[in-house]
């Protein structure tokens, strides 16, 4: 038993090693706005993006619903993770937005858009 | 009694190899198929479910005795046993399947191996550490009591487990039409682990689709809608314990701030049920999409979806039955 799992941690990390070495995954960006209002649309049911602002980095994004909740997206690995939240939950300053997700594991997301702050209209 | 060899066990050498092979076919056909640490998430859940497996199956296979000694009927050792223990078993498993994803109590175990949103064969390795605490094993019962040996059950069970490893691949297309017909296959289960409106909570196979379209809950993969991959409320994390527990968690918190009577309701009823309707089911998600889709056919998508939905932007989302509300739990 104990020789079977100790092969198995092994291939595993065999496996996680290759996968690297191969440069699986991918770093491309969440993309244009119109990209992650389609990707919240698609994550939400019901929800309607009106305006998404784009982490400089590409890596995260705000998109605002026509109701005045929120959908901020966030990279996770290849893929984006989103969560579904009131406007309050957005707090704005000269440079970034803050997003308070309130889930441990999910993480807070900050966004430093590429345009002006002033486009947002997120309180 | 014969002694049975584990399935699975034996093929654990060939899970290995095939997954690198997808690995080299996804370096040359598209590199987002995986990504590392997905893989080490998935592939560490599997390798905790093998210890958790360990741990627990002296005492299923303990309950499988005690209640075998209650048989309806003595069934032998001969060939065409195990081929009919092979299909009441994958009908066990169907049913089972279908619970853990309609119970809440099921799906807190099940969730883990939907919980990556890539789809290639490391995520069939991405198994549950909580099978034996969501009582998983209660649907095998009936094969004991009919008469079946539990050792050729869980020998079935365990080609059962071999077959489903190959079909969690985005590298095969379609197989053969009466494959399709009769076999679930790549494009089958691609369907199941979609949270797309229209695949959510659908072919719920484990070897043969058969029983998916014999109790309405089939549903073809179409070329024109991808699946997106993963659970409702995708984790946006790659903690392996947090993988592993945090839809009991998510029970716990929901039966800890429940009102009294609404309890039990967070443990036995679908995913998404709350007592205040501000969650989304499936069945509700899929509703709200059909009333997109009949908007945007009727062109007039672009209009506000209701009447409240200017009233107040810094409220929290609105419960269920407005379109905004989305706090579904899966």
């Amino acid at each position: 038993m104990w020789l079977q799992l100790g092969a198995s941690l092994a291939a595993i990390l065999a496996l996680g090693g290759i996968a690297v070495w191969l440069k699986l995954g991918s770093d491309d960006g969440i993309g244009d706005a119109a990209a992650a209002i389609a990707t919240a649309e698609a994550d939400i049911a019901g929800f309607t993006g009106i305006r998404a602002t784009i982490d400089v980095e590409g890596h995260a994004a705000l998109v605002e619903g026509e109701d005045g909740s929120v959908v901020v997206l966030k990279r996770a690995g290849a893929r984006l993770a989103s969560r579904h939240l009131p406007g309050s939950a957005v707090r704005r300053d000269r440079d970034a937005l803050h997003i308070a997700t309130g889930d441990r594991w999910f993480g807070d997301v900050v966004i430093t858009p590429t345009g002006a702050l002033a486009d947002t209209h997120v309180s | 009694m014969p002694e049975l060899p584990s399935p699975v066990d034996l093929a654990i050498p060939a899970f290995v190899a095939l997954v690198l092979a997808e690995m080299l076919v996804a370096r040359m056909k598209d590199r987002r198929r995986y990504c590392p640490r997905d893989t080490l998430t998935s592939l560490g859940l599997g390798l905790g479910s093998t210890v958790a497996g360990i741990l627990s199956g002296g005492l299923v296979f303990a309950l499988a005795l005690w209640v075998h000694q209650f048989r309806l009927f003595d069934i032998g050792w001969a060939w065409y046993w195990f081929v009919a223990a092979f299909v009441l078993d994958d009908l066990a498993y169907y049913a089972f399947h279908r619970s853990a994803h309609r119970v809440r109590w099921f799906w807190a175990s099940h969730v883990i191996h939907h919980s990556s949103q890539h789809y290639n064969l490391s995520t069939a390795l991405r198994q549950t550490w909580t099978g034996f605490v969501s009582l998983g094993f209660l649907f095998r019962l009936p094969l004991f009591l009919i008469g079946f040996p539990p050792a050729m059950i869980f020998f079935v069970a365990g080609l059962n487990l071999v077959y489903q490893f190959w079909i969690h691949t985005e590298a095969i297309g379609r197989m053969p039409r009466w494959f399709e017909a009769v076999m679930n296959t790549p494009s089958h289960h691609r369907v199941h682990h979609a949270t797309n409106a229209r695949y959510l909570d659908r072919n719920y196979a484990g070897v043969f689709i058969v029983w998916d379209r014999m109790f309405g809950t089939f549903e073809r993969e179409r070329d024109d809608e991808a699946p997106r991959y993963g659970i409702v409320r995708n984790l946006g994390s790659f903690n392996l314990i947090w993988a592993a527990f945090h839809e009991w968690v998510g029970i716990a918190r929901d039966v800890w701030a429940a009102p009294w009577r609404h309890k039990l309701g967070y443990v036995w009823r679908e995913p998404g049920w709350s007592h205040d309707g501000s969650r989304l089911t499936s069945a509700m998600i899929r509703e709200r999409w059909q009333q997109r889709q009949e908007k945007r056919e009727g062109g007039e998508w672009t209009k506000p979806i209701s009447s409240s939905s200017e009233a107040d932007r810094a409220a929290v989302p609105p419960p269920a039955g407005s379109p905004s509300a989305a706090t579904a739990s899966r």
